[in-house]
This record gives structure tokens, sequence and C-alpha cells, in this order.
């Protein structure tokens, strides 16, 4: 228990790399393309002008 | 999957587009797609690297970004509305500010009751319970703020003070398990029940350590969003949940401590709750009057088969009285166990 507190630390500091409201998106890059364009074809400047919704997911 | 493609369908004129991430084999996806119809444009990140640029830490989450690349929320998709998507869409959404403990409201370590807190009556907040929940499935990589504080395990009752925005849980968990309860982060966990090894939460109970008013969130959100981070993580072994809300006074003088009304011990309650099976469906009761005492005591009724009235009389013959007429009240089903 007694070291908790450094532990809540470094998950403090592993978080602090993810996007909050009004911070920009990071760069998204996929492997696969099943529906839609292609995976070269899905990045923020073909995107531009759109909004994005990203639902993380999964089929099982 | 139902409520997305609800959406895209309702935004199908908008600037907006869905773009569905997932992190598994192609394979995979490929014969779900075989099944299933998706919404929008369906991807694999099978390194994982937009995961984790985005921290995404557990699934379903969903991140909106505006047309200028902005993070404008992030979330639950069921949370969605088509009204939010089309301002974002729209470039006319401004984003909430997640509200942060450590900025939000200095630590205040002073006392404040009674009565220092205009207009705050922490009794009067609701609080909200969940049940029967298996731990071994919490995300421990969710803690993110975490008040520690070494007493709490043998102290119960100081979960109000402090200041600090945010919820506080009070579970009979081990102490670690903390975090972020969907947006709100729990600013301290207090092992009421004394039983930091449990490997099992038999209840939760939530209550914010602030107005709601200044959460700028209803009670309703905070129980959504208790129990769908829960409900992400853990093994539901029944399936409802409840949240009751404004009860508004203790009167019993031993559960007071005269100089810190806050300092009620919820360890009556949890042992009442234990006796009880949650099941499901909930009742809404919409208007409870009279009665003014309050006392943290057995439950017993049995809410099955409870109509409002029967609810209402109940919670009378309890002292237990709901402050607003008007609010719903919405109240676990519970039935005593064999």
């Amino acid at each position: 228990m007694k070291h908790l507190p450094a532990l809540a630390l470094v998950l403090l500091s592993s978080q602090a790399s993810a996007q909050g409201p009004g911070d920009a998106a990071p760069a998204i890059r996929f492997e696969h393309s099943f529906q839609g364009p292609r995976t070269d074809s899905i990045n923020w400047s073909a995107l531009k002008g759109r909004a994005v919704l990203l639902d993380f997911w999964a089929t099982w | 999957m139902p409520h997305l493609k609800r959406l895209a369908e309702k935004l199908s004129n908008e600037q907006i587009q869905f773009v569905l991430v997932t992190d598994e084999e192609p394979a995979v996806v490929k014969k779900f797609l075989a099944k299933r119809e998706l919404p929008g444009w369906v991807v694999s990140d099978t390194d994982r690297s937009v995961f984790k640029s985005f921290g995404i830490k557990s699934i379903p989450h969903v991140v909106v970004v505006d047309g200028k690349g902005k993070v404008m929320l992030r979330g639950h998709s069921k949370d969605l509305t088509v009204a939010t998507l089309r301002a974002i869409a729209r470039g006319e959404f401004k984003p909430a500010q997640a509200v942060d403990p450590t900025t939000v409201e200095k630590a205040d370590t002073t006392p404040r009751y009674p009565g220092s807190v205009a207009g705050y009556d922490p009794l009067a907040t609701p609080f909200i319970t969940a049940g029967l929940v298996s731990l071994k499935k919490l995300p421990y990589q969710t803690i993110l703020r975490l008040t520690m504080d070494p007493k709490a395990a043998s102290v119960y009752g100081t979960t109000n003070r402090g200041g600090g925005a945010g919820i506080t849980l009070i579970a009979q968990t081990p102490l670690r398990l903390a975090g972020f309860v969907g947006r709100f982060p729990v600013t301290r966990i207090v092992d009421e029940a004394g039983l930091g090894q449990a490997t099992k939460w038999d209840f939760i109970l939530a209550r914010p350590a602030m107005p709601m008013s200044r959460l700028r969130v209803k009670a309703g959100q905070v129980f959504d969003e208790v129990f769908g981070v829960v409900r992400k993580h853990a093994t539901i072994q029944r399936p409802v949940w409840v949240a009751t809300a404004n009860v508004s006074k203790l009167t019993r003088v031993a559960d007071i401590d005269t100089k810190d009304p806050t300092a009620i011990s919820f360890v009556p309650l949890i042992n009442a709750l234990r006796r009880y099976e949650v099941q499901s469906g909930q009742i809404v009761v919409e208007e409870i009057e009279g009665g003014k005492d309050l006392r943290i005591d057995t439950f017993g009724i049995d809410f099955l088969n409870a109509d409002a009235k029967t609810l209402g009389a109940w919670l009378r013959s309890k002292g237990l009285r709901f402050e607003s007429a008007k609010r719903p009240v919405t109240v676990l089903r519970l039935v005593a166990r064999e």
C-alpha cells in the first residue's frame, strides 16, 4: 500500500498524453481499412473541415 | 452500435465522419462485418498506435474531433446526441472543461460544517448505490487522481471534508481502486467497511464531494457514469443498480458528529443493503412527501412489488424523506435474500 502514491503519479503522468477537450487530436494512422477509403487517405488533412467521431470498439 | 447507427442516419447531411476503430486482426473484423452492418468507416489499429495516442484505456469509448482537428468531447457513445454532434459538425460546440480537483477548488482543509458553504447541504445531495459487482476486472489503469488518506481505512465520515471537486466513492473495496468515474474524478476513497482485501464490491456508494450544481451535472448523469464505468470493467452478477436521491436529513443523534454533520456512517446502509438481492428494473417515484427524519435503517420492503404509494409510505415509516417533490427518485428493486 505504501508505494501506491508513486503508482498514482506514474499513471497520472502517463495519462498526460491523453487528449482532452480543446486539445489538438494526435495523428491517426491505421493499418487496415475495411469500410471507407484506403488507410493512407485517412488522416486529419484529408478530413479537414469535417468533424470526426472516433468510436473505439471491439467485435466481442 | 444501434445507437451509433441511428446517429449516423440522422446526421447524414452533416459534415461529420464516423470512424470505427478496433485493434483486432483483419480476419476477425471481416468476419464480423459479414454479419453486421456498421455505420461509417471501419478501420483497424492493430499496432494500437491510435489507441495509445488517444489514451484509450477501455472500450467502448468515443472521441469526437471538430473540423479543425480539436478534440471536443470524449466518453461513452450512448451519451452522444444528434444535437451535440450536429453542433460539433457545424463548429458551434463549446467543449466543457473537465472538472479538475486540483484547479477547480484548492484543497480547503478547514472544516466547513456546519453551515459554512452557502446553499450546500451535503445530506441533501444524492448518493448513488450500485450493487453486486465483482472486482476482478476493475481497471487499475484508470487511476488518475487519487487522494490517498492513509487513515481512510479506519476513518469514515471524512468524505466531504477538504473541498475538491468530484465524487466520493465509498466502497467496500481495496483502497487502491479509485480513479475516475466517467468524467468525475474520485478524490478520495474510503474503505468504510474496513474490508480492504475484499475481492467483491457488494455495493458502491458514490456521493459528490461538492454541490451538484458546481459539477454541472445531474445526479442521473453521475449515476449513469458510475454504472457505465463499472459495467465496462466489472462482471455484474446482478443486473440492476440504483440511484437514490436527496436524502435530506439525519436525525439520529448517534449518526451525527455535531462538529461535522457530514460524518455519516454508511455502514448501516451497506449492511442493510447487503441483506437484499438486486433484481431487475427500477421504480421511479414521482412524488414523495412528508417525513422529516432520516434514519438509515433496514430496508424492510419488497421493492419488486411496491408501487410509488407503497414505497412512499414505507419511506415515511422509515423516516426517509426525499426532498424534491418533482424530481424522480429511482430506487433499487431489492428483495430479501433467502
